[in-house]
C-alpha cells in the first residue's frame, strides 16, 4: 500500500475500520484486536504505528460505550477505580516493554506474541461467562474497608440485585497482567480484566462487563501517553481507525443487538484465528 | 463458606455516588470525545488538502507529528495552524479524556468525605500523569 495515494488510504481504512467496529462488537473483542492485523497485514502499516492505532482505538471505543454504562448504573466506579492501581502500572510497564522491544529490533518477537495473545483471547471470548448473579460470596478485609460493594437495578431479572467483591489480591495479580498486554499490544484486554471481575472478585456479570469498559479506557490513557511520546501514534493512521471502529461499533450495538451472542462470536472466530496465524507467521519470516 | 455465616461481614453500605455525579462523568466522556473526534477529522482533512498527491508510504513510516511533541514545537504549530499540530491536539484531548473521567471521581470522593476511595482515585491519577509527563518524555 505504500504507493496509495494517502486520501485513498485514509478512506480506505476508515471503511475497513467500519467494518473491524462492527465485528468487534458484535463478538465482543473489540475493534482493536481485528483492526490491528489488518493494518499490519493488508495496508503494510509498522507494527508500532498498528499499536498505537490499536490504543488510540480502544481509548474512543470505550469512551464511546462507556458514557452509556456509566449513565445506566452499571459501572462500579469505586471497584474499577481501585483496580486501576494495578492495570495502569501494568500498561506503563507494558508501552515502555514495547517501545524497547521495537528499539532492540525485536519487532518480530512482539508480531509473534501479539498472534499468542489473540489465540489466547478467543476462548475466553467464547466460553461461557461466570454466573449472572454469584451466590455465597465472602468479600476479604479489604474490599469490606474499601467498601467494594453495591447494588443495581436488573430490568431483566426483575429485581434489585446487591453485591460485594472477594480476593481482591488475585484480582489485582491479573490486572496488573490484563494492564502489560493492553499496553504492550495496544489492545482493550477485557477478556482477562472481565476473568479477574468475574471469577475472582466475583461480580454479577453486568457490573464485571460495564466496569471492565470503564477500566479499559484508564488503562489505555496511561499506555497511549508512553506510545505517542515514542512517535507510535499516527494520527494520520490512528484518526480514520478511531472515528471508523466507534462508528462501526454504534452500527452493531444500536442495529444488530439481536446479534451479538455466542452464535456470532463462533461465526467469527475464525477470522480472528487466520488473523493471528498471519501474525505468527510474519514474525517468524515465513509470509 | 456462606456470607450470612461469616460474623465480619459488614453490611452493604449505601450508593454513594451521586446520580448527577454519573451524569457529570458521562457528559465528560462524551464531550471529550467529540471534541477529539472533531479536531482530528478536521485536522486530517486540512492535512489530505495540503498535501495533495502525497503517497501513504511516505506518511505512514515517517510520523508527522513527531515534530509537534514537545512544548514549544507544538504551541508554535498551534500558532501557525499547522495541521499536523492539530492533530497532536485531537489526540491528546483523547488522550485526556479518561484522565478527566478520573479527576472528576477524586472531586466527589473528596466531597462526599470518602477519603479512602479519594487517596486511591489520586493515586490512580498520580500514576496517569506520571506516564504522561515523564515516562512518556523519558522514552522520547
Amino acid at each position: 500500500m505504500g504507493d496509495v495515494d494517502l486520501g485513498l488510504f485514509v478512506l480506505l481504512v476508515a471503511l475497513v475500520a467500519i467494518l473491524a467496529g462492527l465485528v468487534g462488537s458484535l463478538t465482543g473483542l473489540g475493534g482493536a484486536v481485528v483492526m490491528i492485523p489488518v493494518l499490519v497485514i493488508f495496508f503494510a502499516v509498522p507494527f508500532p504505528i498498528a499499536i498505537g492505532t490499536g490504543a488510540v482505538t480502544i481509548l474512543a471505543t470505550s469512551t464511546t460505550t462507556g458514557a452509556a454504562y456509566v449513565r445506566d448504573r452499571l459501572t462500579d466506579l469505586r471497584i474499577g477505580m481501585f483496580m486501576e492501581i494495578a492495570t495502569v502500572p501494568g500498561a506503563l510497564l507494558g508501552a515502555t516493554l514495547t517501545v524497547f522491544l521495537t528499539h532492540a529490533s525485536l519487532d518480530n518477537a512482539l508480531l509473534i506474541a501479539l498472534g499468542f495473545v489473540l489465540l489466547a483471547i478467543i476462548p475466553g471470548t467464547i466460553a461461557h461467562r461466570g454466573e449472572e448473579l454469584p451466590e455465597n460470596v465472602v468479600p476479604d478485609r479489604r474490599s469490606q474497608v474499601l467498601g467494594l460493594s453495591g447494588t443495581y437495578h436488573d430490568e431483566a431479572l426483575g429485581q434489585t440485585v446487591t453485591y460485594r467483591a472477594a480476593q481482591t489480591n488475585p484480582a489485582l495479580g491479573v490486572m496488573f497482567g490484563a494492564g502489560v498486554v493492553s499496553g504492550m499490544f495496544g489492545i482493550g484486554a477485557g477478556v482477562f480484566k472481565v476473568t479477574a471481575l468475574d471469577h475472582f472478585l466475583r461480580l454479577p456479570m453486568k457490573i464485571s462487563t460495564a466496569t471492565s469498559n470503564f477500566m479499559i479506557g484508564v488503562t489505555a490513557a496511561a499506555g497511549s501517553g508512553v506510545l505517542l511520546a515514542a512517535g507510535y501514534i499516527n494520527p494520520i493512521v490512528a484518526a480514520p481507525v478511531a472515528v471508523g471502529t466507534v462508528v462501526g461499533a454504534l452500527i452493531g450495538s444500536h442495529l444488530l443487538p439481536g446479534l451479538r451472542n455466542r452464535t456470532v462470536r463462533l461465526l467469527f472466530a475464525p477470522v480472528v484465528v487466520a488473523l493471528a496465524i498471519e501474525i505468527i507467521l510474519r514474525g517468524f519470516g515465513l509470509v | 463458606m456462606n456470607a450470612a455465616a461469616s460474623p465480619e461481614v459488614l453490611p452493604i453500605p449505601p450508593p454513594r455516588l451521586p446520580e448527577h455525579a454519573r451524569e457529570r462523568m458521562a457528559i465528560v466522556l462524551r464531550s471529550g470525545l467529540g471534541v477529539a473526534v472533531a479536531i482530528l477529522l478536521a485536522a486530517l482533512i486540512a492535512y489530505l488538502l495540503q498535501n495533495p498527491g502525497a503517497s501513504a508510504g511516505s506518511v505512514v513510516g515517517a510520523n508527522p507529528i513527531v515534530p509537534y511533541l514537545t512544548g514549544s514545537g507544538f504551541a508554535s504549530g498551534l500558532a501557525r495552524g499547522a495541521p499536523s499540530a492539530y492533530l497532536t491536539l485531537g489526540t491528546y484531548v483523547l488522550i485526556a479524556t479518561p484522565v478527566v473521567r478520573v479527576l472528576t471521581g477524586v472531586y466527589y470522593f473528596r466531597r462526599d468525605g470518602e477519603r479512602t476511595m479519594m487517596w486511591v482515585t489520586l493515586t490512580v491519577l498520580g500514576l496517569l500523569l506520571l506516564g504522561l509527563f515523564v515516562f512518556g518524555p523519558l522514552i522520547r
